[in-house]
């Protein structure tokens, strides 16, 4: 029965195939977990893999290449004078919109000015927010003014902010609702159905190389396992999501699935309150790190398929690691024990340790109720500490009722209201090397330092890479950094869960794996 | 019948006003639903008009004055995932919760109907026995494992069905290819729900048609010597069918908001799974959107059932009305 | 229908001997006390029985059933078998609690609504409405939300959902007690509505509220695993429907592994409220003596 579907279903798809002949006659259908609205830069909603959505339809002058460096893509050849104050950007030449119109520097200035005045999307306005200046010498030249360099320029502006057609947005005063998907990405929108579908059909005019298939279908399905059974059942050739740990073994069996992986750099982190007794002792944490044993939490939760913490937080396999961090100290429980008595926790009668003041080692650990790999992982550390002496109560909550007492309002400036929380980063904190933000103890500075964390040399040191635009110098910095957290230790670095994907090479053979990001990139989506 | 429609409204008011104060009371910001993932970077100033824009930043009776005004005019406001009108959403969901709860409320009803009378005219019979003890077993097991079970049988082991889904989503079939691409993704959900909901038709019915077989008429008829089959089909189901009606009209109101496990079990796009969605992404305007729906539902069909029940009763009739 | 035995006078106790005829003297009694008797010996001994610690890795992640551990281990290495031994007093004392939560509620506001009348009856009525149809799965969310999903919010969330049902039935018990002449004969003379309430109509109206316990412990049982499988509930504590929520969302249906993963814990569910169920069929024989079985 359900053969002679699957039969049906491929002569229809092989006879389209046909009919557009000099075509690949390849079909992506690619499952995404949610309605990503209208792609558009103003209406895509997530970062991961709307935002990867979008850049189907839509382009940047430059773009990552599969080692996560920003290279020229709309642009011919970016270059910058004056230590990284000015960037001067040639477009290609021949560039055209989807409607045929010629893409040029108007364009650029254009899309960039946009974004800054109606800064409703905080990733673009944020990017284009320390441009002063944006000049238009001739139709395929722009040259952009900072007062000040940004060593993140290229990554997270021309690498990431898409270029809007003038001729379709100069009017726009509303762009929530501008509902028009023209762009001049490699595929181009044709049909949307809300909740379910996206068609896009290949831009046989596109400037970055062709397109690796006729058409892509973004279908949704909202349920992880619904998502994996259909891959395995042939309904989709692949995914966004990253295959279950526990599912791997099960799929690379499978002849007709193809299972890739990669570093993945979402990160898994044991987070202290470190503005708290004891945990405001470097000592102190210390010591519960040394009691966790990052190795059986991925062997058990990740059955091996993820990379340890390192104890200054980069990734192993980024560019800005520094080899010569050291690594977490594994303490035995006797050695913690003297740890412990020396901040002054004596083991007491109930085996927990408590200080003079009766000030017993008890905590909550909070831990976000949709996410089991992270109450596994809590389950399993709350073990791990308990022969020391340390208890840790964990307290399992609704995700919006952590972020809320971890994060309330996205704003490290209104405080915390926690002891200790399983947390973890997306990949963009450590593609774009976002040290300033985990680590400087000034909150408009450390945006994302949630624990309260502070130490002046590392104040100084983030201030100072935010405009060094030179990679050794930026690297050394870095190294310095990372030097300190690891024996700071603000939190402890658990994992970071490799990039596995699982898809039908019948179907489509032209993924590429991007560190960090996995296959779900662009350059997957175009033959090179 | 006055009296009876100012509770209803009453029901109604005290509905919509709870439905407005329980999501807010939730903690946590819409903020990131509002903004999506980039929320951390936002400056403070981007955060505030996107609140304004959503009229977040009022007081929350101003919010409630303003809500209600509008959800009297019709207008559910925009939900703030999907950016675009609840009530368009809603109308979408809606179909697809009125086939499955439909097809199952049908059957469940039809079978129910056919069993109960029969097991109650041989009372005490094979199938009587049979049919009782098994209502009893069905109605002890999980509604969502028994649609699991089917799963893990029918579509991950003999894959005979598909998996999840109303419909195959890239597929461009038309007519009747496109109907039987439908059913197929409706057998297993609809056979989950009526199996689920079958033994509250059946018990109804068996006893009622019991109640109805100890009553005179039934016993003269007999004894006129009326042949059996007009007994059972003349007298006896016509007058037993009265409480099955009311049940039926009761599950006919919970019909919208009822099968939110089994849409989340199976991926089914209906109305129950997005209130369950929408309280998760904290959507306050969708989540009160699919609460009003189902709300007003469940009331509708009780007021349908109130009217109703005179006509079809003849023994109520002119006693209520 | 259990309101139409108690309109025409109050139960007599038929004493201990009825009682057991009534629960061990017929296969239907017989196997609900069974199941009951059986569940009730898993939820006060289960952790003595149990092969292993249930919240500690026994085994690898993962592992099929062995002599080791026969119904295999789970995604951390935690042996099944003793999960659903020892998750047996979780579910029992869940639907145990949020159901005499609900019937202590039920019974008074029945009470008072069908006592009392008027517009206080009025009141407590229109309130039973807007219970019966909240929608009680966001009502659950905000609750979990507020509180964290324990165990004990778990507890008051069912019971905040259930209690309208037993409340109405009650209620009706009470209109047709308050005309019974005994009532109205003490009124006459002079006793209190008080001592009239709980003397005289709360005996009247226990067997409904007993019958109504059974029926509100088994869906408060099948309550707490729905809301558990959609993680509603508490993930740390073990309950089959926390069971069934991780196999779910750990691929039991995708790596083969639902046969000793998801059956069981179903199963388990499904025994204890067919317990609860025949349990309260054989009691009603006793309590309702006028009713003759069905």
């Amino acid at each position: 029965m359900r053969k002679k579907w699957l039969w049906v279903a491929s002569v229809v798809i092989a006879l389209a195939g046909v009919a557009s002949a000099g075509h690949t006659g390849k079909r992506i259908v690619l499952a995404i977990p949610q309605d990503e609205g209208e792609l558009t830069p103003y209406t895509y909603v997530t970062g991961y893999p709307g935002y990867n959505m979008l850049s189907l339809v839509f382009d940047t002058l430059m773009l990552n290449d599969l080692n996560d460096v920003p290279r020229p893509w709309l642009a011919e050849n970016v270059s910058s004078a004056n230590g990284g104050r000015q960037w001067t950007v040639r477009l290609r030449e021949g560039a055209v919109w989807h409607d045929g119109k010629p893409i040029t520097s108007a364009d650029v200035k254009f899309s960039y000015e946009f974004y800054k005045k109606y800064p409703l999307v905080g990733r673009f306005a944020t990017a284009v927010r320390g441009i002063s200046e944006i000049r238009t010498p001739d139709v395929r030249t722009v040259v952009l003014t900072l007062p000040r360099p940004e060593a993140n320029f290229q990554l997270v502006t021309l690498g990431d902010v898409p270029i809007l057609p003038q001729h379709l947005w100069q009017g726009v005063t509303d762009p929530r609702n501008f509902k028009n998907s023209t762009g001049s990405g490699p595929y181009k929108l044709v049909e949307r159905r809300p909740d379910q579908t996206y068609r896009l059909v290949e831009n046989p005019d596109y400037f970055g190389g062709k397109p690796g298939a006729d058409e892509v279908i973004l279908t949704i399905i909202k349920d992880a396992t619904s998502t994996f059974q259909a891959l395995q059942a042939g309904q989709i050739s692949a995914t966004s999501r990253e295959v279950l740990p526990e599912l791997i073994k099960t799929f690379s069996d499978n002849s007709r699935l193809k299972v890739v992986r990669g570093p993945g750099y979402a990160s898994t982190l044991f987070q202290f309150n470190t503005t708290l007794a004891p945990f405001d002792k470097p000592l102190f944490r210390q010591t519960v790190a040394g009691l966790i044993d990052t190795k059986v939490l991925v062997d058990t939760i990740l059955l091996g398929n993820g990379t340890l913490g390192n104890a200054g937080f980069v990734h192993p396999q980024s560019p800005f690691y520094s080899a010569s961090t050291r690594a977490y100290k594994r303490l035995s429980a006797a050695e913690a024990g003297k740890n412990l008595d020396s901040l002054g926790y004596r083991a007491g009668p109930d085996g927990v340790r408590a200080n003079a003041q009766g000030k017993k080692l008890e905590f909550t650990l909070q831990v976000q109720s949709n996410n089991p790999l992270r109450i596994r992982a809590a389950e399993l550390i709350a073990q791990q500490v308990r022969p020391a002496g340390i208890v840790f109560n964990i307290r399992s909550l609704d995700a919006t009722t952590v972020q809320q007492a971890v994060w309330p309002d996205f704003d490290v400036a209104k405080g915390r209201n926690f002891e200790l929380a399983m947390w973890g980063w997306s990949a963009p904190v450590t593609s774009q090397l976002n040290l300033r933000g985990l680590f400087a103890s000034n909150p408009t500075a450390g945006t994302l330092n949630i624990g309260g964390y502070s130490n002046p040399t590392i104040d100084t040191l983030t201030e100072r890479m935010l405009t060094t635009v030179d990679l050794d110098q930026r690297k050394s910095l870095a190294a310095q950094v990372q030097t300190i957290v690891a024996s700071d230790l603000p939190f402890i670095t658990l994992w970071y869960a490799d990039g596995v994907y699982a898809y039908r090479p019948e179907a489509y053979d032209g993924w590429k794996f991007q560190k960090g990001q996995g296959i779900i990139n662009k350059r997957s989506f175009v033959q090179e | 019948m006055a009296q009876r429609l100012v509770q209803y409204l009453l029901v109604l008011l005290v509905a919509v006003a709870v439905n407005f104060f329980l999501p807010r009371a939730m903690p946590g910001s819409p903020l990131q639903f509002l903004a999506g993932d980039e929320v951390a970077t936002l400056t403070l100033e981007q955060r505030a008009a996107i609140l304004e824009r959503a009229g977040l930043d009022q007081p929350l009776p101003v919010q409630f004055v303003r809500y209600l005004g509008q959800v009297a005019r019709g207008d559910l406001g925009y939900s703030y995932q999907e950016n675009r009108p609840v009530l368009g959403i809603l109308l979408e969901r809606l179909p697809w919760t009125l086939l499955l709860t439909g097809t199952a409320l049908l059957l469940s009803s039809l079978f129910g109907v056919m069993v109960g009378a029969l097991a109650a005219w041989r009372r005490g019979g094979v199938l009587d026995n049979t049919s009782l003890a098994g209502s009893i077993a069905l109605d002890a097991v999980p509604t969502f494992w028994l649609g699991m079970m089917l799963v893990a049988i029918f579509a991950v082991q003999w894959q005979i069905f598909p998996v999840f889904g109303a419909r195959t989503a890239w597929a461009s079939y038309q007519g009747w290819q496109a109907v039987g691409d439908v059913l197929r993704h409706l057998v297993l959900p609809a056979t989950t729900l009526t199996i689920a909901s079958l033994s509250g038709t059946y018990l109804v019915m068996r006893y009622a048609m019991l109640g109805v077989l100890g009553e005179d008429y039934i016993r003269t008829a007999r004894a006129k010597g009326v042949s059996e089959r007009q007994v059972l089909y003349k007298h006896a189901l016509r007058n037993a069918m009265l409480p099955v009606f009311t049940v039926f009209m009761l599950n006919l109101g919970a019909l919208v908001g009822g099968a939110a496990v089994i849409e989340t079990v199976f991926s089914y796009p209906g109305v129950g799974r997005l209130l369950f969605e929408s309280a998760t992404n904290r959507d306050y305007p969708l989540l009160q959107g699919a609460f009003l729906l189902v709300t007003l539902s469940v009331l509708v069909f009780n007021l349908l059932a109130d009217l109703l029940y005179p006509l079809v009763d003849p023994r109520v009739r002119g006693a209520h009305g | 229908m259990a309101s139409a035995a108690v309109a025409t006078k109050a139960p007599k106790p038929q004493g201990w001997r009825a009682l057991g005829q009534a629960l061990l003297g017929n296969p239907v009694g017989l196997i609900g006390t069974g199941l009951l008797g059986l569940m009730l010996f898993l939820a006060l001994f289960g952790p003595l029985i149990a092969p292993y610690d249930p919240a500690l890795s026994s085994g690898k992640p993962f592992e099929r059933p062995s002599s080791a551990h026969l119904l295999g281990t789970n995604d951390v290495g935690q042996d099944i078998l003793s999960e659903l031994i020892v998750g047996t007093r979780v579910s029992l004392l869940i639907g145990f609690s949020a159901a005499a939560g609900a019937i202590v509620i039920g019974t008074l506001v029945g009470l008072v609504a069908g006592y009392a009348g008027g517009w206080l009856d009025a009141a407590l009525m229109r309130l039973v409405d807007v219970v019966l149809v909240l929608p009680f799965i966001p009502l659950m969310i905000v609750v979990a939300a507020y509180l964290g999903p324990s165990s004990g919010n778990l507890i008051a969330a069912i019971t905040l959902v259930i209690w309208a049902r037993p409340a109405r039935v009650v209620r009706s018990g009470v209109l047709s007690l308050r005309e019974i002449t005994y009532v109205e004969s003490t009124r006459a003379l002079g006793a209190s509505d008080f001592h009239i309430l709980f003397r005289h109509i709360l005996p009247g109206v226990l067997p409904i509220a007993v019958s109504q316990f059974i029926l509100a412990a088994s869906s408060s049982i099948l309550i707490e695993a729905s809301l558990s499988f959609l993680g509603l509930g508490d993930p740390i504590r073990k309950s089959w429907g926390s069971i069934l929520y991780y196999a779910q969302i750990r691929g039991a249906f995708l790596n083969g592994s639902w046969p000793w993963w998801v059956v069981p814990p179903g199963l388990m569910i499904t025994l204890s409220v067919l317990g609860f169920a025949l349990t309260g069929r054989a009691l009603e024989g006793y309590l309702f003596p006028r009713l003759g079985k069905g």
